[in-house]
């Protein structure tokens, strides 16, 4: 199984609150000093309800603090150069998102004014084309998706449910037991 | 190995826009393999809609310096356009109509390809940015098997026709024009005649003189739906325009029958194509080609065309059957009783529903803040369309939404649903609804941010609404993020456009204010700018002069009226203190511009692909000459004739300066020095010696440098302003010869 485009969201209890121009400096910040990517642009969408708020266009990745369903958090979307097998795309996408999570965690520009809670987190296959939403995809990625998890978790158990409506792309949101920074995750996959 | 779009979709795309995209698509791998240039792969991708956005150059400034942005070195998509930038795809969307299915493969297309978010603009299309050229075939594919073609979305063709989003149900309307501009959009799609024009042709639709919907005053070719003795025409106007020097279209003919409406538009393609500037193209629009001709000769040679063009069936066969586009309500019509109003609900229903001729039926408006809509908002949308009014929806220039046909008695349900998908605000078509062109966001020419403060202006203004007086409440506030207009700034109550001003060693974001402007009347009247203001300063002028308005006004003067009384002198008088700059240690925020935190400057500007394409310093200069030219034949108007002629020759000396600037960059801002300047390197070298007419033009400089007459009235006046018309057309023919002899 292939797919594209790979989103990997991680929510956040803390920084919704920020006004949009403190996302838009950091993330300016960003893009001369680049991790692997090649950083192009920050659209500010604070305007659109339950939407994009702020995100940082690269050539690889886009890089957003999103607010979809009304649920806060930061995204990372896979965009390009996707080769790997399923696997070792979702973690490279999970592992390059949290690395840009970890980063604004850290972002001095921010001092504490976010808090990521990685128990919760979202996986979206952005490739309705090679990847619906439907049960056949759900059974084709459930072992590389549960295996990937356990390590994501430290085997700890982690629960997964599917957007139902057809018309969305295939959509996995990720409940674990526990609390998880972005760079415990990191440390979680790398151990 | 993954699927492909073209082999999933299949026989669900037409053979013709199939064809159409596989060529693209070779095109692409030509331009790959390097085989094609990109002059024309450039031309190429824009006539598919697929633009060049900000920074595709490859380059950024960060705040501090410019940075490269490092991309795969070599491979390019258009003169200095790097393959891999992000561009914006163009997505035509004729007189704004859209089903319920198209919104939901837009809406996936956002999420796939774009950033999640679905842009209006102000010519009903729909925008997406950020985008890879490696995803548009994909992209146009799936909107072609929904029926939508981005052909001939940019570059130098026929536009999108936009039509009044009202069409069908408005009260005032003479007729339905929407089966026109469909006849005549798909008459024109990729026809021959339209295939080498000098620059882009725009055409609207409205059904009525009156209203603002169809704006067909500023178009290249306009039609006004008229009834004379039951029979149905159009008053038709050519040659309108905004950009840098605005032209009011002219009236081409009080009634043009339908059964003529193909055939003229046909011939007025095929006279443009053939007469219409192609070297200059800051000269190559209609409006040029109308102004050198004038209206007369222009309709003449208009008609000698149409008698040697072979007939065409097509020209009156979709006459057979007008109701291909007819619509039908979804629901019975009923009247809103006795139901539960929820919270919210009267304020939004008082300015964004609108009654429709059909009793029992309104049209709402979905008011989108900047024109964004997400991707699940669109996929709301579809839902709400399917439940309350079938495929009965229309994008305006406006930046709206309006979905048609909705039952009286469905309202208060239409209003919960929106506002669930967090599209129920209140103040479609106010002040508060504000428009605005992409600006330093995503445009390449954009000077200042236009969204920035028009978001700015939006949350100040909403947050006031409550307390806005009845008689501004509906101004419209329009803003550009530079002198092209797309943001259409001329046709507002308050218009603003992005420029930039130095300040010691610092560039400061400022806006010119245009007052004046009628959106009402199919635009009516072109406002004209008064003077700029820091960018930081915007929002005040709004307070300040809608204040001045309340106060000053007499009885039910309207704004416009106002302005004409009090003189636009007297409106700049009262924002003169906030044009001050404060020193950049006193207060560096003026020199950061709305939604953006880096340091201003205008270094990101790159070659435009479209509204203005290549704007070297002498084209700008040169559009200021013109403009102060059409501001001379303003005063001439209000019969203000000494300013007229100030102004005229102000017009005729910055157009000289523009040209002295090509070989004496630092030419102060002084007419003698200006004068002995140009006289010494254009005329004495005879540089801009007409072929036929000699010294002529340069001499009406000299003469009215020379000696200024005594006294002013209407023939000095408009002589004056006739010869700094000739003196500018000279200067840009004299400009055009430079620039052969350079190359
Ligand atoms: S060309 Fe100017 S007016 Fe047009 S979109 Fe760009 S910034 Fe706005």
């Amino acid at each position: 199984m292939e797919t594209k485009s790979i989103s990997f969201k991680i929510y956040m209890d803390k920084g919704q609150e920020l006004d949009p121009e403190v996302w838009f400096r950091v993330f300016n910040t960003w893009i001369p000093q680049p991790d692997d990517d090649i950083l192009v642009d920050v659209a500010d969408y604070s305007h659109v309800k339950n939407g994009p708020v702020t995100i940082l266009v690269g050539h690889k990745a886009n890089y957003a603090l999103d607010n979809t369903d009304g649920r806060f958090g930061f995204q990372y979307t896979r965009k390009r150069d996707l080769q790997g097998s399923f696997a070792d795309d979702l973690e490279s996408t999970i592992r390059e998102g949290l690395k840009a999570a970890a980063r604004l965690d850290t972002d001095p520009a921010l001092d504490g004014g976010v808090h990521f809670t990685g128990e919760r987190t979202q996986v979206v296959l952005n490739d309705r084309l090679n990847t619906p939403n439907t049960d056949d995809t759900e059974e084709n990625i459930k072992a590389d998706v549960d295996a990937f998890l356990s390590r994501l978790y430290a085997g700890g158990s982690a629960k997964t449910q599917r957007k139902q409506d057809a018309r969305q792309r295939f959509t996995l949101d990720i409940e674990a037991e526990g609390t998880f920074s972005p760079s415990q995750l990191l440390e979680n996959i790398d151990s | 190995m993954s699927k492909t779009w073209k082999e999933e979709l299949g026989d669900r795309i037409t053979n013709e826009l199939g064809e159409e995209i596989d060529i693209y698509e070779t095109q692409m791998e030509l331009k790959r393999q390097d085989k094609i240039t990109n002059e024309i792969f450039g031309e190429t991708r824009l006539r598919r809609g697929v633009y060049g956005q900000r920074y595709d150059n490859g380059q950024r400034f960060d705040g501090v310096r410019t940075q490269e942005l490092a991309y795969q070195e070599g491979l390019t998509k258009g003169v200095n356009t790097v393959w891999d930038a992000p561009g914006m795809q163009r997505i035509k969307i004729p007189f704004g109509g859209v089903t319920a299915n198209q919104l939901e493969v837009l809406a996936d297309l956002a999420e796939e390809y774009s950033d999640n978010i679905l842009h209006i603009t102000t010519r009903q299309d729909i925008q997406l940015h950020y985008v890879h050229i490696e995803d548009t075939p994909a992209l146009m594919r799936r909107l072609a098997a929904s029926g939508i073609t981005t052909r001939e979305a940019c570059g130098n063709s026929i536009r999108n026709v936009t039509a009044c989003p009202l069409s069908g149900v408005c009260q005032t309307e003479s007729f339905d024009v929407t089966p026109y501009a469909h006849a005549l959009t798909q008459f024109l799609l990729g026809h021959p005649d339209c295939q080498d024009f000098g620059r882009k042709f725009k055409i609207a639709f409205s059904g009525c003189h009156h209203e603002a919907c169809g704006l067909v005053a500023m178009h290249d070719f306009g039609c006004v739906a008229v009834l004379r003795d039951g029979k149905r025409g159009f008053e038709t106007y050519v040659g309108g325009g905004l950009g840098a020097v605005p032209h009011q279209a002219k009236l081409y003919d009080e009634f043009l029958a339908e059964e003529d409406l193909l055939p003229t538009a046909q011939a007025i393609a095929r006279v443009f194509a053939r007469l219409g500037e192609k070297n200059n193209r800051a000269r190559a629009r209609v409006k040029f080609l109308v102004a050198k001709l004038g209206i007369e000769e222009f309709k003449r040679l208009i008609e000698e065309e149409r008698k040697i063009m072979p007939e065409d069936p097509a020209w009156t066969a979709y006459l057979d059957d007008l109701t291909v586009t007819n619509e039908e309500p979804l629901v019975d019509a009923s009247a809103l009783n006795g139901q539960a109003r929820p919270e919210g609900y009267g304020e939004w229903a008082d300015t964004n529903v609108y009654k429709q001729r059909q009793d029992g039926y309104c049209v709402v408006t979905v008011a989108l803040p900047l024109g964004d809509a997400t991707s699940d908002q669109f996929r709301a949308l579809a839902d709400i369309a399917r439940a309350h009014v079938k495929d009965t929806i229309r994008t305006t220039v406006e930046q709206n939404i309006v979905l048609r046909w909705v039952s009286e008695s469905d309202l208060p349900e239409v209003y919960t649903a929106l506002a669930e998908a967090g599209l129920g605000d209140p103040g479609a078509g106010t002040i508060v609804d504000v428009t605005a062109c992409p600006g330093t966001d995503t445009c390449k020419l954009g000077i200042a941010s236009s969204r920035g403060l028009a978001a700015e202006l939006r949350t100040r203004l909403a947050a006031q609404s409550h307390e806005l007086d009845a008689a501004i409440k509906h101004f419209r506030i329009k803003i550009s993020g530079c002198f092209n207009s797309c943001g259409q700034h001329h046709v507002s109550d308050l218009g603003f456009y992005g420029i930039s001003r130095k300040v010691g060693e610092y560039q400061v974001p400022h806006f010119q204010v245009i007052l004046g402007g009628q959106w009402t009347e199919n635009a009516g009247a072109y406002g004209l700018a008064i003077g700029a203001v820091p960018s930081k300063r915007i929002p005040d002028v709004v307070t300040r002069v809608t204040e001045a308005y309340l106060e000053q006004r007499q009885g039910d003067e309207s704004f416009q009226a106002y302005v004409g009384r009090v003189g636009k002198a007297k409106v700049k008088e009262m924002l003169d203190d906030l044009t001050a700059v404060p020193a950049h240690d006193e207060d560096a925020s003026y020199y950061t511009d709305w939604g953006d935190t880096r340091e201003f400057t205008t270094g990101d500007m790159g070659k435009g692909e479209c509204a203005g394409e290549i704007v070297p310093l002498i084209e700008v200069e040169m559009q200021g000459s013109e403009r102060e030219a059409f501001e001379a034949q303003i005063h001439l108007d209000a019969g203000e004739y000494e300013e007229a002629y100030r102004k005229a020759f102000d017009a005729m000396l910055h157009a000289a300066k523009a040209l002295v600037k090509t070989q004496y960059l630092d030419i102060p801002e002084d007419a003698d020095q200006i004068v002995a300047e140009f006289r010494t390197r254009f005329f004495d070298t005879q540089l801009f010696w007409d072929n036929f007419a000699g010294g002529k033009f340069a001499n009406y400089l000299f003469r009215h440098y020379e000696e200024k007459p005594n006294s002013h009235d209407r023939d000095t006046a408009h002589q004056i302003i006739e010869e700094a018309q000739l003196f500018i057309e000279n200067a840009h023919a004299c400009y055009g010869r430079m620039n052969v002899v350079n190359a």
